[in-house]
């Protein structure tokens, strides 16, 4: 059980990227959703005892991570946003120096562990390749086989499926969900898919606080029979999102595929009711906290 | 795997990132020019109407090696030092690896010293060519050839400019050249280094 309390992180400026949030993770995987510059990824670094927040507690198992940040390496695995490899180095000789600066116990070496982790991540085909001619998914999936490395107890990937392909990404869910079995899954993402597919809880953070702690299929729950879609010509947009909550408009061969958010009345014409997705509420919950209304909206999305 | 284990692997990865780094195959080449050239004991150092060197078998000296060695190091060396040393915390920056680094068992202190180690270990290396070429040059290339610049074969002769100013002042520049090298970034590092001579 990962634990945080009153988290607070205050960068010099004085900027306030988390804002006293509290969380609790049981085992298995748990969503990070919100924007880009919400904290997820100040939230995932303090978690990984990389940064020391401002105020505020954090515990693993009874481990207290800020006090203490050496403690958690031994279980921690961690898949940073932004990351790169020495490009000189074959993938197989990065990851053995990666496992031995994670002190991995490795019963039948080092080398033999290396590639087994190379082939839990298809990447066993590159092992003798340079780092520096693989691709941005091979670098991905190097970088997940080192946070699998040493069977953490604590799996922390933020924005994993950046620069994945769509099979790659497939792949990656799969592999994703066979770890959260066995432990703790602290995935942040501004991909709404991501969370749709991996996690059976999600909260949503948006300028460094929590505002909603919900399940994907609460939050789509909660919209039922509120989410209507139609098709509009480009004059008719404008009228459209001055009149209804519009929650997506995607321009499409010349004509606006829309979604709207409507609790009472008739939709407009044409427009016919569809199923909530966990894009809607997130999208609401954007829309009621970076333009400052919908807060009741935001409300009914998320809590 | 212990503390020791991981900063020598630092140490060791660093060491062999080395051996590729240009800059120090161009140090190498210089270094080996110098020592060679310098055996022929064409060179001497004059002030005003009076000098030194010339007809006498001074190339192998100890005064001359500590000549020599101070100002290779000074002038031609510090500059690679600089470079390669200022150069070691900001690449990994640059490349994102400290991240992952950070988020393993690795301490502040294995990674730092292990770099240290690294760069330095690198210039040992180079510094070992330079000696060992200084000595086949003089003593089996030019020695051979009976000339009066040439003395006796004496490690001594090498090993004490090396100890008392080589060694020294490469471990005086390497902290301040990391250590510096990220606050300043590239170019600024060799200066900072400047007061120090």
């Amino acid at each position: 059980m990962l634990t945080i309390k009153n988290l607070v992180k205050v960068y010099p400026g004085p900027v306030a990227a988390l804002q006293g949030v509290s969380l609790e993770v049981p085992q298995g995987m748990f969503g990070l959703l919100g924007p880009n510059g919400a904290g997820k990824t100040t939230l995932m670094r303090i978690v990984a005892g990389l940064l020391e927040p401002t105020s505020g507690t954090v515990h693993f198992n009874g481990e207290d991570i800020v006090a203490d940040p050496r403690r958690i390496r031994r279980q921690l695995g961690y898949l940073p946003q932004d990351f790169g490899f020495y490009p000189h180095l074959t993938g197989e000789s990065m990851l053995r120096f990666l496992l031995v600066l994670k002190g991995v116990q490795a019963p039948h070496g080092v080398k033999q562990l290396a590639s087994e982790l190379l082939d839990r991540v298809n990447l066993a085909y590159a092992a003798k390749r340079k780092v520096k001619g693989y691709s941005g998914g091979m670098r991905q999936r190097l970088g997940i086989a080192q946070a699998l490395a040493g069977d953490p107890k604590l799996l922390v990937v933020d924005e994993p499926t950046a620069g994945l392909d769509p099979e790659e990404r497939l792949r990656f869910y799969r592999l994703l969900a066979e770890l959260a079995e066995e432990r703790t899954v602290l995935l942040s993402t501004h991909i709404v898919d991501d969370i749709s597919v991996l996690c059976p809880r999600v909260a949503i953070m948006y300028d460094g606080r929590f505002v909603a702690d919900t399940t994907p299929a609460e939050a789509r729950g909660r919209l039922a029979g509120t989410i209507y879609q139609g098709v509009v010509e480009k004059d008719d947009l404008d009228r459209i999102d001055r009149d209804y909550r519009v929650t997506q408009a995607i321009l499409f061969e010349g004509r606006n595929e829309v979604r709207i958010h409507l609790e009472e009345g008739p939709p407009p014409e044409g427009f016919e009711a569809a199923e909530p997705t966990l894009e809607d509420a997130y999208l609401l919950l954007a829309q009621a906290n970076g333009s400052g209304n919908g807060g009741a909206v935001a409300e009914e999305a998320g809590s | 795997m212990n503390s020791f284990t991981r900063w020598w692997e630092v140490t060791r990865r660093e060491f062999l990132a080395g051996l590729r780094r240009p800059s120090n195959w161009v140090l190498v080449l210089i270094v080996g020019l110098m020592a060679w050239f310098l055996s022929e004991g064409s060179d001497t150092i004059s002030t005003g109407g009076s000098g030194v060197g010339a007809e006498q078998p001074h190339i192998t000296s100890v005064f001359n090696q500590s000549m020599i060695q101070c100002v290779i190091i000074m002038v031609i060396a510090a500059w690679f030092l600089a470079i390669s040393c200022g150069m070691v915390v900001i690449r990994d920056l640059e490349l994102q690896v400290v991240e992952v680094f950070h988020s393993t068992r690795l301490t502040s202190r294995e990674y730092v010293w292990g770099k240290f180690w690294g760069a330095v270990g690198i210039f040992a290396a180079i510094w070992m060519f330079y000696l060992g070429l200084s000595m086949f040059a003089a003593h089996v290339v030019r020695g051979t050839g009976g000339s009066d610049l040439v003395g006796g074969f004496a490690l001594g002769n090498y090993l004490y400019p090396t100890l008392l100013f080589g060694v020294p002042q490469i471990l005086r520049g390497f902290p301040s050249c990391s250590a510096r090298g990220p606050a300043d970034r590239f170019w600024s590092s060799p200066f900072r280094w400047r007061p120090s001579w």
